[in-house]
C-alpha cells in the first residue's frame, strides 16, 4: 500500500526569523564565556570589562539577525521542522558553551 | 541587613519565577482548543505578559550591572568571584530576555493562526520551559553563591 502523502508544516517568515534570531543570540551569549575566558586569561582584560562588552555584542547580534531575517523572509514560508530544529541546535550549543565546564578541564583559566 | 543580592532575588527574581511559571502553563494550552482565541485578549493576560517582559529585562540586566560595576555591594563575604556560579549566572541569566521576548512575540503572533503548526507549539512551549529552567537555576546558583558553595 502506498504511504500517505505527508504535508510539511510551514512557518511564516516573521515567526521563523524570531526563532532563528533567538537561537543565534543564545549561541552568541554562550560563546561569550570561552571568548571572555581567553580575553581575561591570555589578554589580561579585566573581567568587569570583558563580560559586559561581549554580552552587549551578543544582544546586538541578536537584534541584527532578527531584523535582517525578518526583512529577507517577509514573503516566504519555511519548513517549520527545519527552523525549529536549527534554533534548537543553536540554543543547545549556546547553553553548553555558557556553562563553566572549561574551568574543570583548565583549572588555571579565569572566567569573566 | 540582607545583602543586595538577596533583596534583588526576593523582590525582583521571585515575581519573575512566578510569572514565568504561569506563562509556561498558558503557552502549553495555546493551540489545543480550536479556535483557541475568542475576541480581544483579556486584560489580565496582557498585564501578565507585559509584567513578564519587563521583569525578564530588568532582573538580569540590573543584576549584571550591579555584579560588574560594583561587585563589593553585590558579593557576600561567602560568595566571591571564586564561585563558578557567578560567570554561569552571567551567561545563562542574560539568555532570559532573549527567550522571553521571543516567546511573547510568538504568543502574540499565534493570534493570527487559525490552526497552529505542531512545531510552532513545540517551539513556544520549549522556549518557555527553557526560560523557567534558567530562572530556577539562577535562583539555585544565587543561593549556592551566597552560602559560599560551588567554589573552584
Amino acid at each position: 500500500m502506498a504511504s500517505p502523502h505527508r504535508q510539511h508544516e510551514t512557518l511564516n517568515g516573521q515567526d521563523a526569523a524570531a526563532l532563528v534570531a533567538a537561537g543565534a543570540g543564545i549561541f552568541a551569549l554562550g560563546l561569550a564565556t570561552p571568548i571572555g575566558a581567553w580575553l581575561v586569561t591570555a589578554r589580561h582584560l579585566g573581567y568587569t570589562t570583558a563580560r559586559p562588552l561581549l554580552t552587549a555584542a551578543a544582544f546586538a547580534l541578536w537584534g541584527i539577525v532578527w531584523l535582517t531575517l525578518r526583512r529577507q523572509w517577509r514573503t516566504r514560508s519555511l519548513k517549520a521542522q527545519n527552523i525549529v530544529l536549527l534554533a534548537g541546535a543553536l540554543i543547545l550549543l549556546g547553553l553548553l558553551l555558557g556553562t563553566p565546564i572549561m574551568a574543570w578541564f583548565w583549572p588555571s583559566i579565569h572566567l569573566p | 541587613m540582607p545583602s543586595l543580592a538577596f533583596l534583588h532575588g526576593v523582590v525582583l527574581g521571585l515575581p519573575l519565577v512566578v510569572l514565568t511559571a504561569l506563562c509556561v502553563a498558558y503557552t502549553g494550552r495555546i493551540g489545543k482548543i480550536r479556535p483557541w482565541w475568542h475576541g480581544p485578549r483579556p486584560a489580565v493576560l496582557r498585564m501578565a505578559w507585559a509584567g513578564l517582559l519587563t521583569l525578564a529585562w530588568v532582573v538580569p540586566v540590573s543584576g549584571m550591572v550591579l555584579m560588574y560595576t560594583d561587585p563589593s555591594r553585590w558579593l557576600t563575604p561567602q560568595g566571591t568571584w571564586q564561585s563558578l556560579a557567578l560567570p554561569w549566572m552571567a551567561s545563562w541569566g542574560m539568555m532570559v530576555p532573549i527567550v522571553i521576548t521571543t516567546c511573547a512575540y510568538l504568543a502574540y503572533s499565534a493570534r493570527a493562526h487559525t490552526l497552529l503548526p505542531v512545531w510552532f507549539r513545540r517551539a513556544l512551549w520549549s522556549l518557555m520551559g527553557l526560560a523557567l529552567g534558567i530562572v530556577l537555576l539562577a535562583a539555585l546558583l544565587g543561593s549556592m553563591t551566597s552560602q559560599g558553595l560551588f567554589y573552584r
